[in-house]
């Protein structure tokens, strides 16, 4: 049986993982008090639920100002359901308007509804709590649908579940059809389901296929059908299907983000506190998995954790302080942490140095003065080096090395990049840490490895030549990372960070980053906020990044930028905007879960194909000419017009129109003002030679996820349709 | 009434008498008793003894009669601090006593005296404290010279650091604070919108600061000695300009003196470059259509008049190296009116490289000798500020005069003998290789070893610790240098351990990748006390004559051990007179030699290599030796 295209789905009716307790009493619906902000629900029956929020708003603004954060709390999952209230949620002033939260509540558990409002300055509007309640789904429905993983690779076996809810007083049996959807609009059934439940029971329904040879973003749905055929709900969730991490990476700080108890970073706090939070992840790791929090980040990295980002990722000892961060680190809990990534199908990477930096290392300079670089005057080139804390930093101790912190770091050195011997050294180290760990990829900070300086005889390592140097340090990333995969399959992803101007004084080696589908990340975008920035202006930032993007794309790499350090939400808004618009994959400060409209990062997952498939994916070069838009704002569409090539040779032309920032620049307007959304925008495309155009689609994640089908005119050798609204990014799909 | 009007009228016959510039000094009746006043045809300086000796008026003709001193009591100019004691300090409101020590016309100056006490730091307890505030007759520049004389018998170690706090145009508002710094001009801002820049700068560049109130464009401008300087610092929120000098070591009877000049000037919204010939106010702004920067200077004097300045700007990228340069442009009696040149230079606005612009200038004044200097102005490009985001260092140091600093040494220099033996352990990179630290245990089991450890940062290296005051110093048996450079030692701790070993101090010198020649002890005043003369860089080499030790002298009973090529040895001279007590073939290993009444012992093998012969017993027993006591007569 072929396993690409046979779906492998264990259904089944009988086996049920997630019954309802057995005695558990209906529950009615509750409510508090008119003003009250919190509703304390006690525990609740295993079910689904909705829980309205009813809210009034003085006034309306064009402003995605936060005025409120709608929260479902569970014990040890606070924010389980979470909604962001800003002026554009609402459709009328001094109106009570009810906000809808449905919730699964997947175990027997305190609920907690929280209304948390916004303290905003007077000249914002106000916005007041009418009345919380929370009821059971009146009805048949979904609770969730669960893909299993946010990412699988190709050829795996896939499992997750669906819930289905009976809300009524009455048995039902119903049918749930389970599917996948992928592409543009491609649809696989995975089966349907009989379903009968009893009175308020909740139950699991279990789903299992192969993931096959394609890639991208998925959705899993499923549709609720009752005896006659008729839809009762449908639910879907998104996830990715890639071998390549980068390709469809997104790493967000958001809940659902982090593993609980994880290591990170911690003042050289005392061992024993770290055992402690070590035995708590475990204890989380011996139950299921809930599901809960899908925020889709899909990949974590864990960053300055080691010993020694150079000769010493593989610690023999079972705690240590970080090199980089001076934390306290150990062993078990960061194998404990990784178990957890992989279970929810997230990927972990290690964050290491293309040099020296941190504790031991120079036990390795008294064998190997060879392997380094040294200055003019014949000194070890230490670019960072405190020698008290070198001696602290070395072995656990009550002391630690925390409180040095603000002073240099332990010993940042450099290697002799020009052997590959030495380069060799760190591939092992790495290749040692994989199997200690499991990581599944590296990023590099700091670029690639340095040919600066001398060797310990006094030759300049690049004899002076800046091509040289360029030749010397690109031929060290391509060792690394041909032995890297070499060693552990071409799964396993390199990257860096190394922003697009240091091409100018290593373009073989910033080339050399970029191709076989490696992560090229960009830091200098955090500082853009800043009114000193050149990028401060948005017109100025999406110039540069887009510059970037492309010469990383060209390449066939994966582009990466930072977020804004500090920002406004409308910032917030628009950093995400831009980032995806662009191709670009997030990083930190971009963060999807608290947007006022769509959550991009789900619209992005899912629709991954038609952005990060740097291979089929290109820009339309001949945009200006061959479309048309037309809107009753000004759109900014020519930088994120595409052509793709699908697997089935089809050619679609994806046109993303963009409602831009009102403010000129980044960080400029704590009333986050925006545009008012564009209406009837025209969009036309010029044909040329070959095409036939047969549909036109929009895809939206505002204000909530959307792909409809558009009308197309056709007029002489151009086609054109009509986006009714576009808030802030919406994709016109010609195919 | 009569002889009011004749007071009156002698009063006007001096003043025409003298000039209309003359400076003058009178003492009036003030809030709380004497105050001195310090006045020429520019300035009005009012200074009350009775609170802190500080300016509690000051007054520049050209601003009108805007004061500066708005809050008597909680501001004031040229405030005296001890960093060692907390905000205020025991000066910030002291009774000072003055004299006049110059009454005019060409210059009034008046000294100010208070005896510093215990207040909680006994260190600072009979410090006497002297500025002498003056004022020439024409000048806009006041200056302050602060003397602190330590009255003591013994010597005490103090940290001077000045205060000025003013409200410039005459409120707290739309202040702006330049301060030089190895990552160019740092500014403040006194409304505090950039707390980034704000508080310290940790490395300054140069020794100035300004102040600038944006609207009238009336600022301040203070110059102090870069030898002594530590931070520059401005509390933005209470508008202070402030810096702190390192501490300094006074032997009994002894001052440490330095000089800050400060001038109020008008007509510029920036200062980013100062001298005391000139002050330039620049601005960088970048054409994308065009693939240029645009460079606008404003000059002005700052003090004397200079009959011309010839201004040559160039620009030079940090990736790639690119240099531009625009023609020169000249400008003509260059007085306390600013004047502007503008200038463009090519930049390539596509890769938009971080680049520094340097603007040479030639100037002559109407009198004196013609000076040159090359302000430096950064530009960010794509990277925005000076400062590599994936290390947090800049992108470009500015460059700096090496500081030189004086020592202050007391008239006698003489070992001091402790109760307890006192080892200083000046540690670098391989110091625990060596084992010293056990070695001293065991030989001298209740000995006190003091530690001082190396540290480099992006503005380079130096010790957290050293006892820059001989008294301290002198009462150590034994120091040991291990494995550090001339950098990190600086020219003053290596000028006292010449001093140490001179007057009878021992002196044990380690290698490794950061010593002798790699450190570039070649040629300085600790050379001279060495028994072998260092090589240059890279010295630290494979032994080239591997072998079996020969040990001879103080060291004749420690076995042989067997150096192979892969033992990593400094290559240096012995010197004559001194004796090779260890060696392998013709290559010494451990060499003494008498400096002054005093010892110095090289160990010129290192732990680096295939094979560590510190971790040997032949290296235990020649330490255990070293720490003893002598090994050459």
């Amino acid at each position: 049986m072929n396993k690409v295209t046979t779906i492998i789905l264990a259904l089944a009716a009988g086996l049920l993982l997630g019954a309802l307790p057995s005695g558990a009493a209906p529950v009615g619906e509750l409510s508090g008090p008119p003003g009250q902000t919190q509703l304390a629900a006690g525990t609740l029956p295993a079910g689904v639920y909705e829980a309205t929020f009813r809210l009034q708003v003085n006034r309306l603004e064009q402003s995605v100002t936060p005025l409120a954060t709608l929260n479902v709390n569970v014990p040890g999952y606070p924010q389980a359901a979470l909604k962001q209230i800003t002026p554009l949620s609402f459709t009328a002033a001094n109106t009570p308007t009810d906000f809808v939260v449905r919730f699964d509540n997947f175990a027997a558990q305190n609920v907690d509804l929280w209304a948390d409002v916004k303290k905003v300055d007077a000249s914002a509007p106000q916005l007041t709590v009418e009345k919380l309640s929370l009821r059971p789904l009146p009805g048949v429905g979904l609770g969730v649908v669960w893909p299993g993983k946010i990412m699988y690779k190709r050829q795996e076996d896939a499992q997750g579940l669906v819930a289905v809810y009976n809300g009524t007083a009455q048995p039902q049996a119903v049918t749930l059809r389970l599917a996948l959807e992928s592409d543009l609009q491609r649809r696989r059934s995975l089966g349907d389901v009989p379903v009968k439940l009893a009175p308020g029971e909740r139950r699991e329904v279990p789903v299992k296929w192969n993931t096959g040879a394609e890639q991208w973003g998925f959705a899993l749905v499923a549709t609720l059908a009752d005896a006659a055929g008729k839809t009762l709900d449908e639910g879907r969730e998104y996830f990715s299907v890639s071998d390549n991490m980068w390709a469809v990476g997104i790493t967000q700080q958001q809940r659902g983000s982090n593993v609980p108890n994880g290591p990170g970073p911690n003042p050289s706090s005392p061992v024993s506190q770290i055992q402690q939070a070590e035995d708590q992840l475990a204890a989380v790791l011996a139950k299921p998995q809930p599901p809960v929090y899908w925020n889709y980040t899909n990949y974590a990295e864990y960053y300055a954790w080691a010993p020694e980002d150079f000769f010493n990722l593989a610690p023999s000892t079972d705690h240590w302080y970080s090199g980089t961060g001076n934390y306290t680190m150990s062993k078990r809990h960061l194998q404990l942490a990784i178990q957890y990534l992989h279970r929810r199908g997230m990927r972990a990477e290690t964050y290491t140095n293309p040099f020296v930096i941190g504790y031991g290392s120079e036990k390795i300079f008294e064998k190997h003065p060879e392997w380094f670089a040294y200055q003019a005057d014949g000194q070890l080139a230490l670019s960072s080096y405190y020698e008290k804390k070198l001696e602290i930093g070395e072995h656990l101790t009550t002391e630690g090395p925390w409180g040095l912190q603000l002073s240099p770091y332990a010993l940042l050195t450099n290697i002799n990049a020009s052997r590959l011997d030495v380069i060799e050294q760190h591939v092992q180290q790495l290749v040692k840490s994989h199997y200690m760990f499991g990581w599944d990829g590296v990023r590099f900070d700091n670029a690639v490895y340095p040919a600066f300086g001398y060797d310990w005889q006094g030759h300049k390592i690049d004899g002076g030549s800046p091509a040289r140097k360029d030749q010397i340090e690109a031929q060290a990333w391509r060792y690394l990372r041909q032995r890297l995969q070499q060693e552990l399959g071409p799964i396993f992803a390199v990257g860096t960070n190394d922003d697009y101007e240091f091409r100018g004084r290593n373009p073989g080696a910033w080339d050399e980053v970029c191709k076989n589908g490696g992560l090229l990340m960009e830091e200098v975008p955090r500082s853009s906020y800043s009114p000193l920035s050149v990028n401060n202006r948005w017109v100025d930032y999406i110039a540069r990044y887009h510059e970037a993007g492309e010469a990383v794309r060209a390449l066939g790499g994966h582009h990466l930028t930072i977020g804004f350090d500090m920002k406004y939400p409308v910032d917030h808004l628009y950093s995400n905007v831009l980032t995806y618009v662009d191709r670009t994959h997030p990083y930190a400060n971009i963060n999807s879960d608290d947007l006022p409209l769509g959550n991009y990062a789900a619209f992005i997952t899912r629709y991954s194909a038609l952005y990060w498939d740097v291979e089929h994916v290109k820009l339309l070069p001949d945009a200006e000419q061959r479309v048309k838009v037309a809107a009753s704002g000004p759109v900014w569409w020519k930088d994120y017009a595409c052509v793709r090539q699908t697997p089935e040779g089809k050619r679609q032309y994806l046109i993303n129109l963009v409602n831009p920032p009102a403010q000129e620049r980044i960080y400029s307007d704590p009333t986050n003002k925006v545009r008012a959304p564009l209406q009837n925008v025209a969009v036309s495309l010029t044909l040329q030679a070959g095409d036939q155009i047969t549909a036109a689609y929009l895809l939206s994640a505002d204000p909530t996820m959307t792909r409809t089908a558009l009308p197309l005119t056709r007029a002489g050798n151009a086609v054109s349709v009509t986006v009714p609204t576009v808030w802030f990014w919406s994709l016109v799909v010609f195919e | 009434m009569k002889k009011l009007t004749a007071a009156g009228a002698l009063l006007l016959l001096i003043w025409t008498c003298v000039g209309a510039n003359a400076a003058s000094v009178e003492v009036v009746k003030g809030r709380d008793g004497d105050h001195v006043v310090l006045r020429n045809a520019l300035l009005r300086v009012e200074v009350n003894p009775n609170d802190g000796a500080k300016v509690e008026s000051f007054l520049f003709a050209p601003w009108g009669d805007k004061e500066i001193v708005v809050q008597k009591g909680y501001q004031g100019l040229f405030a005296d601090h001890f960093w060692q004691e907390y905000w205020p300090g025991q000066m910030w409101a002291a009774k000072y006593t003055y004299k006049i020590v110059s009454s005019g016309p060409e210059e009034v100056a008046v000294q100010f005296s208070y005896l510093a006490q215990d207040k909680g730091v006994p260190q600072v307890a009979g410090i006497l404290v002297e500025k002498t505030i003056s004022l020439r007759e024409g000048s806009k520049v006041v200056r302050d010279s602060v003397r602190l004389t330590n009255t003591n018998k013994d010597g005490r170690s103090v940290g001077y650091w000045m205060q000025n706090v003013a409200w410039l145009g005459g409120d707290s508002k739309t202040d702006l604070y330049f301060r030089p710094s190895k990552r160019g001009i740092s500014v403040a801002d006194s409304e505090d919108t950039n707390p980034v820049d704000a508080g310290f700068v940790r490395n300054p560049q140069a020794g100035w600061m300004a102040a600038i109130d944006q609207p009238t464009k009336q600022g301040l401008v203070f110059f102090m000695d870069y030898n002594d300087l530590w931070f520059l610092y401005n509390c933005t929120g209470a508008n202070t300009m402030e810096w702190q000098y390192e501490a300094v070591a006074i032997p009994p009877g002894k001052s440490w003196q330095t000089e800050v000049s400060l001038v109020p000037i008008s007509g510029l919204d920036a200062v980013t470059f100062a001298s005391p010939q000139v002050l330039m106010s620049a601005k960088l702004t970048e054409d994308k259509a065009k693939s240029q920067l645009g460079l606008s200077t404003t000059f002005m004097a700052t003090e004397l008049p200079l009959a011309s300045l010839d201004v040559t700007p160039g620009l030079e990228t940090l990736f790639t190296n690119h240099q531009e340069a625009a023609p020169v442009q000249k400008l003509e009696k260059v007085g306390d009116t600013p004047q502007t040149l503008s200038f463009t230079l090519p930049y390539d606005s596509v890769k938009r490289e971080p680049a520094v612009v340097r603007v040479g200038l030639q100037g002559k004044p109407a009198a004196g000798e013609a000076f040159t200097a090359t302000p430096e102005l950064w530009f960010g490009g794509s990277m925005s500020t000076n400062t590599n985001m994936t290390d947090g260092g800049p992108f470009y140091v500015f460059p700096a005069a090496p500081k030189v600093r004086h020592l202050l040494k007391p008239d006698t220099i003489a070992r001091i003998h402790a109760a307890q033996p006192q080892v200083l352990f000046l540690k670098g990179l391989l110091s625990p290789s060596y084992r010293v630290a056990p070695a001293v245990r065991r030989v001298l089991p209740n000995a006190q070893i003091t530690e001082g450890y190396m540290y480099a940062g992006v503005f380079g290296p130096t010790l957290d610790y050293f006892p820059y005051d001989y008294e301290k110093l002198m009462a150590f048996d034994l120091v040991v240098l291990s494995d550090l450079s001339r950098a990190a030692l600086g020219d003053t701790a290596m000028e006292m351990l010449g001093d140490y070993v001179t007057h009878g101090g021992r002196l044990l010198v380690l290698g490794g990748p950061l010593g002798y020649g790699n450190g570039g002890y070649r040629g300085t005043v600790l050379d001279k006390v060495l028994p072998v003369e260092s090589g240059g860089p890279f010295d630290l080499q494979p032994c080239a004559t591997p072998g079996l030790t020969k040990a001879s002298g103080a060291l004749a009973a420690v076995a042989p051990y067997e150096f192979t090529a892969q033992n990593l040895v400094h290559r240096a001279t012995v010197r004559p007179g001194a004796q090779a007590l260890l060696q392998v073939g013709t290559t010494p290993i451990v060499v003494a030699g008498a400096f002054g009444t005093g010892e110095t012992v090289c160990v010129l093998a290192t732990p680096v290599g295939a094979q560590d012969w510190c971790a040997s017993r032949q290296w235990r027993e020649t330490l255990e030796k070293i720490v003893a006591g002598r090994l050459v007569p």
